[in-house]
């Protein structure tokens, strides 16, 4: 455990699931909704995605869009008042949302392994660093005190955090915002789980420590063969960190891809639309910055039509009225859509 | 550490004095001795004997002096009520009476508010919360606690006739004084607990340790009740010295001969060394438990610990 | 590995949502410090508390009790001291619609008068309380020092004795009347007020308005008076308001131990005391106050709570 895990930030690994290979984690047409007081929020409308293990898939979209939701769906953390409606989250060919509560506590921790977006509020500020893992590890492996010390030791120096044995007995607040995050990804990894889901996990550290943090998952994911979910709204970390992108807007799936084909080959307008949204540094004086007109929907009621035709260039009669199937048009890369572009490479029919 | 709660026994120390300087100068600055009442009955050359005795002819600083004096060795001087006894005697036989009914007082308001407080807010969204809140914010707010005293002793003293009306000679004369007494502070106590654990219930660490896979009851001591519990020393701490420096009010309507009593009758008769003495317990309890308060604070609360204590 | 052609450029959102075109420019409010004592804060406020039914209510019954003190002899039936011997502790009747005591004086005429005489020191107390404390609480945050750190000596001094047994040490020193009483229980009340006050000038003084202000020059005393008391207006009134009932129960306590308002002045408290000895003739007597202070104490308490919620709704 105490190698130098920082050394090996690879490229993606893992691109295709071994064929005939079932995928780790397998979302099946998600549905989430939140019952509010006067109104119903549909934040999660068939919603699909799998993750295999080594693999490493990036959930973007803008606020509301319904990535975290879908993700969070996965361990069953939905925040309340949000409830899944429907949909099957098989995870190892089990489906989670037919387990029970003490079932599912065991998966938690256990088998999937959560690093949240705010570090500094996501450790119990009055228990050590050493309660926190003592306790998970008792709970999921069954450690005592002793074992539970010298493996919370070793998962701290894996994650790079300088003299662990010192560490182990502070408390949250003696640690900076990134080794706190740290110490949070090496919780969700005590337990040795298969799945690790992020969160936006660099939104709230510096910049220096964003890219050090995204390493570290990268390592451990190649290392441990786990599959992941990051979650994000910045292409940049979908760019250099994920080998897959599911691309989603108010609450469904517009297209689905390898990283590569995804920015090479963009086929559904809404990604086009925020691919070209990123500034360049390479810009040339005079460009304007472009924008995607209008707002993304709070859908409170359900409809039929793709979402994203109110503001889509290319939106035809068609995609007002039915509602885009998922589809493949090309071997991992699937898109909803009724007018998808054409590429230079002709790819798409 | 250490060298800080000195600091802090030193301040105290300071505070009472100020204190009893500015009570003393208070009273014998009106006009008015505690032997107006009877100055009718009494010749000039009497009262001058009577002031001698007691020690009222001399300037008011020496007096103050020579009770300081007295003080340091422990002794509180002579009620001028009472010259036959002493105001250490007086004191010993209420200050118990007050200090009982006061600590039975906080350890029931405390307990059940707490208690009251943690289910309402876990129950968050449902008819118990509701229950409890509403409960909460009307018990012990719409009456003081005299009436409400009043209103006890009409229906089980008088009317079923269950307790006894007053005085204090059983223990059952605890009950309905110290029932009335808490009302209040356990319908506080709830609400800031309530508060607090709510806040805490929608914490990330709290979210985080459910995504470890800790069960709820875990979850609910550790986590929730663990870090709710700290603000409420700051807000409740202050409410123990009060509880336990009796309710006059409370005491007149139950007939409980504590401090309470002897404070008012005291005043009333400017009966210096007996109003002295009670004012120096009364800060000193005050002041012991803000200390109390602040270690008990920096022993629940890890963050303030080491980097010294500024409120 | 193939270049995706994006630079990496970790945080900041994708933003879809920005106009075209050239930036916008700062609308002027926004230069304006002070933005938050706009009407618009005013306005939302208003617009919560209307949504409290509990609150508005209460609002509506304190308003009430309070108009019913000032318009005392106006609406009272009798004169508020006329004794009729031989109408002595009769029920409730056509002439006396609450009864009457034992000196023959009209129930309802007491409870009006004592409506007046309870507010007066009600509403009196918290006001000397807030004129004391506030000047003391902002001039200990502003000079800051030496000078904060004894002013704090000084609150925790004040704290230190009990405030019930201050103000009838005081009453029994000085006498009472109605405004002494105001006077004696808002002396004690004067540290709950410096402290909020100086928590507030703290927490104001940093805010980017305010350092604005300073920045453009304004001095101090403006500074204070424009930008900073508007601001801590909004936790300040409802600290009023919820000392109100304290200031209820603590007077009436002191009628009722003998130490409140003298004959033939009454307060709801003295009532109580006055009727608890005739309770099994006329239990009219004792209720008609009792009920007085309950509604009294409940309407400010809800009101407190309402304006709380209204001004800030950050609380649950």
């Amino acid at each position: 455990m105490a190698d130098n895990l920082l050394a090996s930030a690879g490229g993606p690994t893992a691109l295709f699931a071994q064929a005939g290979e079932a995928p780790l984690l397998d979302i099946r047409d998600l549905q989430v909704s939140f019952r509010l007081e006067r109104s119903t929020i549909y934040a999660v409308q068939g919603f699909s995605m799998q993750v295999s293990a080594g693999e490493r898939v990036g959930v973007v979209g803008e606020s509301g869009s319904g990535k975290s939701v879908s993700a969070l769906s996965a361990m069953r953390m939905v925040p309340a008042p949000g409830r899944i409606t429907g949909g099957q989250i098989l995870f190892e060919g089990r489906d989670l949302l037919r387990l029970s509560s003490a079932d599912m506590r065991r998966y938690r921790g256990g088998r999937i392994g959560m690093v949240p977006q705010n570090p500094l509020t996501s450790l119990n500020p009055v228990i050590t660093v050493q309660a926190h893992f003592r306790e998970v590890l008792k709970l999921h492996l069954s450690l005592n005190r002793h074992a539970a010390d010298e493996r919370a030791i070793d998962l701290l120096r894996a994650v790079g955090i300088p003299d662990p044995a010192k560490r182990i007995r502070e408390y949250p607040h003696r640690l900076s915002g990134g080794q706190r995050q740290r110490v949070i990804i090496a919780l969700a990894m005590a337990c040795e789980p298969r799945l690790l889901i992020a969160d936006e996990p660099t939104t709230a550290l510096d910049v220096t420590i964003q890219a050090q943090i995204l390493e570290l998952i990268d390592a451990l994911v190649e290392r441990s063969n786990l599959g992941a979910i990051l979650i994000t709204h910045n292409l940049g970390i979908v760019a250099g960190h994920c080998d897959r992108v599911v691309v989603m807007y108010a609450g469904r799936v517009m297209e689905s891809a390898t990283v590569y084909d995804l920015f090479d080959h963009p086929a559904h307008p809404y990604t086009v639309g925020l691919l070209r949204c990123v500034p360049r540094l390479t810009a040339t004086r005079g460009r304007v910055f472009a924008a995607i007109p209008g707002q993304p929907p709070q859908v409170t009621r359900l409809r039929t039509g793709c979402p994203f035709a109110p503001r889509c260039e290319r939106a035809t009669e068609k995609c007002h009225s039915d509602t885009p199937p998922l589809e493949e048009i090309a071997p991992g890369h699937t898109i909803a859509c009724w007018n998808p572009l054409v590429t230079a490479t002709g790819r798409v029919s | 550490m250490v060298a800080y709660f000195v600091q802090r026994v030193l301040a105290l120390l300071f505070t009472l004095f100020l204190a009893t300087i500015a009570i003393f100068a208070m009273m014998h600055a009106v006009p008015g001795g505690p032997f107006s009442f009877t100055q009718g009955d009494m010749t000039p050359a009497a009262l001058h004997n009577i002031a001698v005795k007691y020690g009222l002819a001399d300037p008011v600083w020496q007096q103050y002096l020579k009770w300081i004096w007295q003080l340091l060795h422990g002794y509180l001087g002579i009620p001028f009520e009472e010259p036959t006894m002493t105001v250490n005697h007086l004191i010993a036989t209420a200050w118990p009476i007050t200090l009982i009914v006061g600590l039975l007082t906080v350890a029931l308001s405390y307990s059940v508010g707490l208690a009251l407080g943690c289910i309402a807010a876990i129950k968050h969204n449902t008819w118990v919360d509701s229950l409890i809140t509403a409960l909460v914010s009307t018990v012990g707010v719409a009456l003081p606690n005299y009436v409400i005293g009043f209103l006890l002793i009409e229906v089980f003293a008088i009317k079923l006739g269950w307790l006894p009306v007053g005085g204090w000679g059983s223990p059952k004369d605890v009950i309905l004084p110290v029932i009335a007494f808490s009302l209040y502070p356990m319908a506080l106590m709830a609400r800031y607990t309530r508060a607090s654990t709510l806040e805490v219930t929608y914490a990330d660490y709290v979210r985080m340790g459910r995504a470890r896979g800790l069960s709820e009851r875990r979850i609910l001591w550790k986590y929730i009740l663990r870090t709710s519990l700290i603000p409420l020393i700051t807000i409740m701490g202050p409410w123990i010295p009060q509880l336990l420096t009796g309710s006059i009010f409370i005491e007149a309507t139950f007939g409980l001969p504590g401090l309470g009593s002897y404070f008012t009758t005291a005043s009333l008769r400017k009966d210096y060394p007996l109003i002295m003495a009670l004012v120096i317990i009364v800060a000193a309890t005050w002041g012991l438990c803000f200390i109390l308060s602040d270690i008990a604070y920096a022993v629940v609360d890890p963050r303030v610990r080491i980097e010294g204590m500024s409120r | 590995m193939t270049t995706i052609g994006l630079p990496s450029e970790p945080g900041g959102p994708v933003g879809p949502l920005a106009p075209e075109g050239p930036l916008p420019v700062l609308p002027r409010e926004a230069l304006e410090p002070s933005r938050r004592a706009s009407g618009s804060f005013w306005h939302a406020a208003w617009y919560r508390y209307r949504r409290n039914y509990l609150a508005v209510v209460s609002g509506v019954i304190v308003v009430l009790i309070l108009l019913v003190g000032l318009l005392a002899p106006l609406i009272a039936p009798y004169n508020d001291a006329s004794i009729d011997l031989s109408a002595t502790l009769s029920g409730a009747s056509w002439h006396h619609w609450l009864g009457t005591d034992e000196l023959g004086r009209d129930t309802l005429t007491r409870v009006i008068w004592g409506d007046q005489t309870s507010m007066k020191v009600a509403i009196g107390a918290p006001i000397i309380g807030l004129v004391i404390g506030l000047p003391i609480g902002i001039v200990a945050g502003w000079f800051g020092g030496i000078f904060d750190w004894v002013a704090l000596r000084f609150f925790e001094l004040f704290q230190m004795v009990p405030t019930i047994l201050a103000a009838l040490l005081f009453v029994t020193v000085f006498g009472v009347s109605v405004w002494k009483l105001a006077l004696f229980i808002g002396v004690t009340l004067w540290v709950g007020f410096a402290r909020l006050a100086r928590a507030q000038y703290i927490a104001l003084r940093h805010r980017d308005f305010v350092q604005a202000a300073r920045a453009a020059g304004v001095p101090t005393w403006r500074i204070i008076i424009v930008h900073i008391l508007p601001n801590a207006v909004g936790p300040m009134i409802v600290y009023f308001v919820q000392q109100v009932p304290y200031v209820i129960f603590t007077a009436a306590g002191f009628s009722f131990i003998g130490l409140g308002v003298q004959d033939p002045l009454a307060d709801w408290g003295k009532m109580i005391n006055d009727g608890v000895s005739y309770l099994q003739i006329d239990a009219l007597l004792v209720l008609v106050p009792v009920g007085c202070i309950g509604l009294a104490c409940l309407s400010f308490s809800f009101l407190g709570d309402g304006l709380r919620d209204a001004l800030d709704p950050t609380s649950h």
